[in-house]
């Protein structure tokens, strides 16, 4: 018995791994995932078929399923959520389900189904709310995700309920009447429509995706080329401004501001700065020019620039538009940031602009990611390819943050939720996204490299809801054939139940009837006999009469020893029948249907007395002994006093019969008890032989015995049997061939009435 | 009483009513057959295994063997094949003459019956056995 207990939870936990593993495949998607898990149907099947006791098993295997799948996160709420609410269900789903439905198991009514469907909707909210609850608990997700998932849990866990558990159950379980079919009509259609949602489900979701890697890739690409073309742009632009300063020898801050001014009108958010080589030696008198209040500056750790070291050239901020941008970059030596003094050799060697993104310093604020792009201008004209570049007169410096240009972008291209990343060295890439695409792209002598990613909540934002709708709507109607299925079938075995019911009692009564009829044939073939016997036994004598008789009649001149001797005869014969007629009619009384006796109270021994008294005249004659043996502290005993007379009368008058032997004895004793008497009579006379002695009480039976003659006529211990029956009494018999015979009775004292009315109330009282 | 002719015929009565049987008896030998009798079918049987009868009056209800079986072994008998047999009865089951026919019976005498014209009633009944046995 254990060991078969092991053997069902071990199937149980194994089942239950199995099947969450298997429905565990793609496409399904991660968000999707409270839909596609049958568990609650597979744990609520198994409960339902093997019973309560199999919960350790179950709970094992949803353990190692919840903990093997990762399909959240790992903290300990979370996993004991998942096993924890998984496994209430189903032991409250059990007991739910054996409470309202009757069925429970076999799904053959209409009603246990609809019930189930119903209870199913309540069932499939425990686990989801178990696990919702533990998970408020760790994590900080918003209420409206939060709900989400609970209405995903509920529909999966609910619909799973009603498509697994029916059908489950059919499956395992075991019926009154076996239809083998049954689980297979019921699960065949399941299954199909299931392979074809999920089919469905999986080209709904591939083409899902792939339309958001399309819309994204397209966006990326778009930000890409933004990015390239604005800096682009901006190059140009700087090429052009370069190109202003080369023409003209001298240019003023005023010409600078006004130059400026309409692409800074254009351009808002670029700064653009005009950076002059100052060399050391002209270093104070730039100072004493500009008059900036720290002269040539540099950023260190300290919060206010410093000035600048002693180096050979400086390249401090001079004209600065916007003119905001005086008050942070004023003076401040760009060659003073190794990045940008690297930059601008690079531009005085190539004498073209370059680029960069690099984190710039700022006095008020945390400093930040900026587009840098700077431009050589040389006192001279551009020299042709080739030739020893001139001295560099200074570099246009053009700035704009990164974030400002990325959202320009973004905004542009009116994409929400998308990630984007930009820079001069490989971007470490993150697991988390899973919509990335990653770039790079020279521009500006320098090697940019672009990362864009689709956030996660926006995937989940976008995705609409008609993929999982059509894999509720696949289920749904699954579940709907499934329950078509089991009512048909449930129907079907109904009915043959019904039809076996009938026919088995339709056997049964025709079995009774059968033995009626053979009763009745017995009853009727008894009456045959009976009659047959009784005529018979009235033609004897009365063809003895008739042929005495008439011999007299005709044979006046017959000798007179002969002719005593025949009206002897037809005397005697006259008695038989007499004694015939009175016994037949005798045992037609008794044997009447249902008849009662009246019974009174009997004095025994009066009733013995009397009797002995009767028949001591025959026993003096025989020569025989009478002996009594009745206590005169007999007590009474219910009886009707006429039939037990002659009951006993027939009994002694038997025995007195069957003893021939001179000397013999016949004996009556009576004992009692408190419930019942005793009757014995018995002799010592010629006995009974063996074969005879179950057919003694036989109506018409006489014991033949060769060479003895037998008077009477047959019937005597048949009514005796009849008298004792009507007194509820028993009658037995003992005999030795040769030795004797003893005929016992036993009558209960007091005689019990039937339901059918007293003694005393039958109309054929006798 | 008719003296009994110079051949009597032998006839065996099996009868187990003593009355009867006695009855039979007087109407036979006053009808000068040479009669035997029986008390039942065993000691029938064997009176007629050691006797050579032309006749046989068999009782059909008799307690032990019934007249029945003992007609039924009588006409087993090679010696009794073509004796005639009659069934004396009191036509109480209907069935048994047929009965008694096919196994073998020639003819059948009811009671009760008239003994004075017994004698004559069987001579007519042996007469047509004896047409029928030309045949």
């Amino acid at each position: 018995m254990m060991s078969a207990d092991w053997k069902k939870m071990a199937g149980g936990a194994a089942a239950v791994f199995v099947i969450g593993k298997a429905f565990n495949l793609p496409p399904v998607g991660p968000d999707d995932a409270a839909l596609v898990r049958p568990l609650a149907g597979v744990v609520l099947a198994l409960l339902l078929t093997y019973g309560a006791r199999l919960w350790p098993g179950l709970f094992i295997g949803l353990a190692a399923f919840h903990l093997s799948s990762g399909t959240g996160p790992w903290e300990t709420m979370g996993l004991l959520g998942r096993i924890g609410g998984d496994l209430a269900q189903g032991l409250a789903g059990y007991w739910i389900v054996r409470r309202a439905v009757q069925d429970a198991g076999s799904f053959e009514e209409a009603n246990s189904l609809w019930k189930f469907a119903c209870l199913a909707l309540v069932i499939g909210m425990i686990s989801p709310s178990i696990q919702g609850g533990l998970h408020a608990f760790v994590s900080t997700s918003s209420l409206s995700s939060a709900a989400m998932t609970w209405v995903k849990g509920w529909v999966g866990e609910s619909l799973w309920l009603l498509l697994v558990t029916p059908v489950l159950c059919v499956w395992l379980g075991r019926h009154p009447w076996e239809w083998r079919g049954r689980p297979l009509v019921v699960a065949l259609p399941i299954a199909g429509s299931f392979a074809i949602t999920w089919a469905l489900y999986g080209l709904a979701m591939r083409s899902e995706n792939a339309l958001l890697w399309d819309n994204f890739s397209r966006d990326a690409n778009t930000i890409a080329a933004g990015i390239q073309t604005r800096l682009n742009d901006l190059e140009e632009r700087f090429d052009f401004i370069e190109r202003f300063y080369a023409g003209s020898e001298f240019v003023s801050r005023t010409e600078f501001e006004v130059f400026l001014s309409s692409f800074h009108r254009e351009q808002p958010h670029v700064e653009i700065q005009w950076a002059p080589r100052v060399p050391q030696g002209e270093r104070p008198s730039y100072e004493k020019r500009w008059g900036t209040t720290y002269g040539i500056v540099e950023w260190t750790n300290r919060p206010d620039p410093q000035p600048a070291g002693q180096r050979e050239d400086y390249f401090p901020a001079t004209y600065i538009v916007p003119a905001a941008g005086e008050k942070h970059w004023a003076g401040y030596d760009w060659a003073s940031n190794p990045v940008v003094r690297e930059l601008i050799d690079k531009v005085e060697k190539t004498a073209r602009g370059a680029g960069t993104l690099m984190i710039l310093p700022h006095r008020w604020k945390t400093p930040e990611r900026y587009f840098l792009i700077l431009t050589p201008v040389f006192k001279k004209a551009r020299p042709p390819k080739g030739t020893p570049a001139p001295p560099l007169a200074g570099v246009l410096i053009g700035t704009v943050r990164a974030e400002f240009l990325l959202e320009e972008l973004i905004k542009n291209e009116k994409m929400q939720g998308v990630d984007f990343e930009v820079a001069v060295e490989p971007i470490a890439p993150r697991t988390s996204h899973r919509f990335v695409i990653e770039k790079s792209f020279e521009l500006l002598g320098q090697r940019w490299f672009l990362r864009t990613a689709l956030d996660p909540e926006f995937i989940r934002r976008q995705k609409s809801w008609t993929v999982p709708a059509i894999f509720v709507g696949g289920l749904v109607f699954a579940s709907v054939l499934g329950a078509f299925a089991l009512l048909v079938t449930g129907r079907t075995l109904r009915i043959a139940a019904l039809v076996e019911e009938r026919t088995s009692e339709l056997q049964r009564a025709n079995v009774e009837l059968n033995r009626h009829m053979v009763e009745k044939e017995g009853v009727e073939r008894m009456k045959r006999d009976f009659i047959s016997s009784v005529s018979h036994e009235l033609r004897t004598p009365l063809t003895s009469i008739k042929g005495y008789m008439s011999i007299l009649l005709r044979d006046p001149a017959m000798p007179e020893p002969l002719r005593r001797e025949f009206m002897g005869i037809i005397d005697e014969e006259a008695d038989r029948l007499t004694y015939l007629v009175e016994d037949l009619l005798e045992i037609s009384r008794l044997e009447a249907g249902s008849v009662k006796i009246t019974v009174e109270k009997v004095d025994l021994v009066h009733l013995a007395e009397t009797i002995i008294k009767s028949v001591r005249p025959i026993a003096a004659k025989k020569k025989l002994r009478l002996e009594v043996d009745v206590p005169p502290d007999l007590g009474p005993l219910d009886a009707h006093p006429g039939k037990l007379r002659s009951l006993l009368t027939n009994l002694i008058s038997n025995a007195l019969k069957f003893t021939l032997e001179e000397g013999g004895a016949v004996a009556l004793r009576i004992v009692g008890d408190s419930t019942t008497v005793t009757l014995q009579v018995s002799d010592s006379g010629i006995g009974i032989p063996k074969e005879d002695l179950p057919k003694i009480f036989d109506r018409f039976y006489r014991v033949e015995r060769q060479g003895i003659q037998v008077q009477g006529t047959g019937l005597g211990l048949a009514i005796a049997k009849r008298i004792v029956d009507l007194h509820h009494g028993e009658i037995s018999v003992q005999s030795e061939l040769g030795k004797g015979t003893t005929f016992t009775i036993r009558l209960p004292r007091v005689y019990a009435h039937d339901s059918q009315g007293g003694a005393n109330l039958d109309s054929t009282n006798i | 009483m008719i003296p009994p002719t110079s051949d009597p015929i032998t006839v065996l009565i099996v009868e187990d009513e003593a009355h009867i049987r006695r009855l039979i008896e007087y109407a036979l030998v006053t009808a000068g057959f040479n009669v035997t009798t029986a008390v039942d079918g065993e000691e029938g049987l064997n009176a007629a295994k050691k006797g050579k009868f032309q006749l046989v009056l068999l009782d059909v209800m008799m307690p032990k063997k019934n007249g029945l079986e003992v007609l039924t072994t009588l006409k087993a008998m090679p010696s009794y094949k073509n004796v005639p047999i009659f069934m004396l009865t009191a036509l109480s089951m209907v069935g048994d003459m047929e009965t008694a026919f096919q196994s073998g019976a020639d003819d059948y005498i009811t009671k009760p019956f008239d003994p004075l014209t017994l004698g004559v009633t069987i001579r007519r009944k042996l007469e047509k056995f004896r047409e029928r046995s030309k045949q």
